[in-house]
């Protein structure tokens, strides 16, 4: 059976998507930025393994440490979304106080 | 609405428009996550450049010669900077995800060093892995201390390059 890197960054991207809609607009292409990184690390690990470079054991062990990369990565991306958030509050904020300061 | 409609109205409304209008009134702003620190930004760059110099060190090194004695010295170095990027994050409140960035970096560094020492060796093949990775990681840290920076305009920079690009 074939596997598909594509197909599946394409899959994961959209279950990211489906768990955080709220936020997906602030944080899609950075998302998408994570998982092409994480692509070309699984593709170099792959090739590691072919070459020889690395044995079964170690290409467990690198799987795992990516597990820990992508999910680093995806932390900086929810920075993003939470000042972006803040940032929008905060505008909001101004626009009622100047509302309010015309009012009275 | 007006105040004087605000008077008038029933509810839990008007509360909570006075409540916020203080708010406002008052300066006050709403926080999600930590200020920005320029000194915390310089640090990760810094740590990040001095762990792929070692590896850049390491692996002009022949794989016979890469004793574990011949860098503990240089080990412990860079996991006390890392310590201290980890204790600055930790420090800050709102500050969770990063520090749990920094945690990771300080995690796997330590892997790789418990590896080094067990099998007194440290091969080519998984230290460019790991020397790539931890050039990720360090990115993964630095943008999102610079995230903190945003200014209330600026929209996601990747998009907004793309559109440059055009």
């Amino acid at each position: 059976m074939s596997f598909d890197i594509d197909t599946t960054i394409t899959g994961m991207i959209s279950a990211i998507s489906e768990v955080i809609p709220g936020d997906w607009e602030g944080v899609k292409d950075c998302v998408e930025k994570a998982l092409k990184e994480e692509k070309e690390a699984l593709s170099d690990i792959a090739a590691a393994r072919l070459a020889g470079d690395i044995n079964d054991e170690e290409m467990k062990s690198q799987l795992e440490d990516e597990k820990v990369a992508l999910e680093a990565a995806f932390l900086a991306c929810q920075v993003k979304a939470k000042v972006m958030a803040q940032n929008a509050a905060n505008a909001a904020i101004t626009v009622l106080k100047n509302a309010i300061k015309a009012t009275i | 609405m007006y105040i004087s409609d605000v008077r008038k109205s029933t509810g839990p409304w008007p509360i909570f428009l006075v409540v916020i209008a203080l708010l406002a009134f008052n300066g006050c702003t709403v926080k999600f996550v930590a200020d920005y620190d320029a000194t915390t930004y310089e640090e990760i760059l810094r740590v990040g450049k001095e762990v792929d110099k070692f590896y850049g060190d390491f692996l002009e090194e022949d794989e016979a010669n890469r004793s574990y004695q011949k860098y503990s010295e240089r080990y412990v170095e860079l996991e006390t900077e890392m310590r201290s990027l980890y204790t600055r994050n930790k420090s800050r409140p709102l500050n969770e995800k990063s520090t749990k960035i920094s945690d990771s970096i300080l995690g796997l560094w330590l892997k790789y060093k418990r590896n080094h020492k067990k099998n007194d060796g440290y091969k080519s093949g998984p230290a460019k892995l790991d020397r790539k990775r931890f050039g990720r990681l360090f990115v993964s840290a630095a943008s999102a201390e610079a995230a903190k920076n945003l200014d209330p305009d600026d929209k996601d920079s990747a998009k907004e390059s793309k559109k440059d690009a055009k």
